[in-house]
């Protein structure tokens, strides 16, 4: 008799964490020995799964090693990086940049004339994945439109926002990249940083967790450099920047990650929620099973807003099987 | 359906981890320890005795970060929890055998197996290979094993081990650069033996 689903997704979570019994792994154990399907399945919960955020049993288990390897960084120092509880999610090391105020955009930079050398992509109704040129990953969220320069001998790598979009920021030590929203640029030296406008449309913070950032005025002078762990809040209109230490938990939200599927079927879509939610969803309506969709959400998101995206994405609505 | 996709993806993480990025480190901590320790478990018993198996292991493998070439990260730590909990296992009093014998040890490593040895074929190759970093660190001579060390696994600076050994800078880059070249002429045939593997896969 074939394990059920739901108790395979149990056990391996115990087993992820370290807590399945031996009886649990010895079920897991024939289920994945007999079939092909949860042994794959096995797999994908296994890279999928990332560790706890708030786990102070591991926090004091990493101090340990820490200790071990970095011998002459001041204590101190090395306590607030704990604090801040950061993960390298490699498969998506995500760089928000969150752009509001359209019109303090336009108003502070006049358009160039369209450059031939200049690339416009642009996410219409709905989010979309880029990759730029140095293989730097871009999701695009709806309603938003980015251009970058395209040539051989371009010496810095250069993107214009307008909307809202996660970097994925290859690092080039020889290239920085420069990412320029809201009448600031952030020059990117390292690999993981947000950007944020608030409502207040002359307002942009800058958050740096990991690598280098500068900030840049309008005329390319420099305002801030940042260290990781630290947020500069700057006012458009002031010109003036505060920097600050960052509160951890809110940050690392959004480093989980995204998950993108590009050309895939409705069937797919469905698998791939149900994967990740552990849920069993299916179409109201009836759907061509020959259309094809390409979009992305983040992990973190809640299967509500989730499937209301994929909603307005492919047409359909979609409602939740009850699992028993 | 491109399960790829959202895979974590082990080779740009060892990667990271040899250009020395600590933060990668720690993922891996995170990510592979609670169920690298409860592996431990199973031939230790004693959850202290585990835990310093599996930190053991982290270490040799930050230690050792920029050697392993052609290893994947999850067979290579498995191995060396595996191999540290079987010694340990060798060498502890016979006061819990009945316990032991409870845990048939080898069916209870397939399912860790399934989890950390991603491509079988290389295993042979893998263990092959962490033997002779093994040796060769053996054979290193003891000033040069100490530079080695304190530069790659406590991360001290070469003028700081100078410092400390009461030596100079140049003495320090010298052992470092002699612990390299061994490692690199010892495990010069490993990275042949990848391109056979692949070519005849």
């Amino acid at each position: 008799m074939e394990m059920n689903k739901e108790r395979f997704l149990h056990i391996t979570g115990k087993y992820l964490q370290g807590t399945s019994t031996p009886q649990e792994e010895r079920e897991l154990l024939r289920a994945i020995e007999s079939s092909a399907a949860y042994k794959t399945l096995f797999r994908e919960e296994v890279d999928r799964w990332t560790p706890p955020a708030n786990d102070p049993v591991y926090d004091g288990k990493w101090e340990k090693i820490a200790t071990r390897i970095t011998p002459q960084a001041r204590p101190e120092v090395r306590k607030k990086q704990f604090t801040l509880s950061r993960y390298l999610q490699i498969a998506a090391v995500i760089t928000l940049l969150v752009i509001g105020g359209l019109a303090a955009y336009r108003a502070v930079n006049k358009e160039n004339p369209k450059d031939e050398n200049r690339v416009y992509l642009a996410a219409l109704s709905q989010d979309r994945e880029i990759v730029l040129p140095d293989s730097s990953l871009v999701y695009l969220r709806e309603g938003s439109s980015l251009s970058y320069t395209v040539g051989e001998k371009i010496k810095q790598r250069f993107v214009k926002l307008e909307g809202e979009a996660f970097f994925d920021v290859q690092p080039d030590p020889a290239r920085p990249f420069l990412v320029e929203a809201g009448g600031l640029t952030v020059r990117v030296l390292g690999t993981s940083f947000s950007v944020d406008t608030r409502q207040a449309a002359d307002h942009i913070s800058v958050v740096l967790l990991e690598g280098a950032v500068s900030l840049l005025d309008n005329h390319r002078k420099e305002i801030a450099a940042l260290l990781p762990g630290q947020k500069a809040d700057y006012s458009l209109a002031h010109g003036s920047c505060e920097i600050t230490e960052v509160d951890s938990n809110r940050m690392t939200l959004w480093r989980k990650g995204i998950v993108a599927y590009e050309n895939v079927t409705f069937e797919e879509i469905l698998e791939l929620l149900s994967s990740h939610f552990h849920k069993e969803f299916r179409a109201e309506t009836p759907v061509d099973p020959a259309e094809r969709f390409s979009g992305a959400f983040l992990k973190t998101q809640s299967p509500g807003t989730v499937i209301e995206q994929i909603e307005k994405l492919t047409g359909t609505k979609i409602t939740l099987m009850d699992t028993e | 359906m491109h399960p790829e996709r959202f895979q974590t993806n082990q080779v740009l993480l060892f990667e990271q981890i040899r250009r020395g990025n600590v933060e990668a480190f720690e993922y891996t901590f995170r990510k592979y320890g609670p169920r690298l320790e409860a592996f431990a478990r199973k031939f230790v018993i004693d959850p202290a005795e585990a835990e310093d198996i599996v930190q053991e292991s982290f270490l040799k493998l930050w230690e050792r970060r920029e050697l392993l070439e052609n290893v994947s990260l999850t067979s290579y730590l498995f191995m060396l929890v595996r191999n540290a909990s079987l010694n340990v296992l060798k060498h502890q009093a016979v006061a819990d055998t009945n316990r032991i014998r409870m845990v048939d040890l080898r069916e209870v490593e397939r399912l860790y197996s399934v989890d950390f040895i991603e491509d079988p074929s290389t295993i042979l190759m893998e263990k092959e290979l962490t033997g002779s970093v093994d040796e060769i660190m053996e054979a290193l001579p003891e000033k040069c094993r100490e530079v080695f060390k304190l530069s790659r696994l406590s991360g001290y600076k070469n003028r700081e081990i100078a410092e400390q050994l009461g030596i100079s800078e140049k003495v320090v880059e010298k052992h470092i650069a002699r612990a390299l070249k061994r490692f690199r002429e010892g495990l010069k045939k490993y990275a042949l033996w990848v391109i056979i593997l692949f070519l005849l896969s």
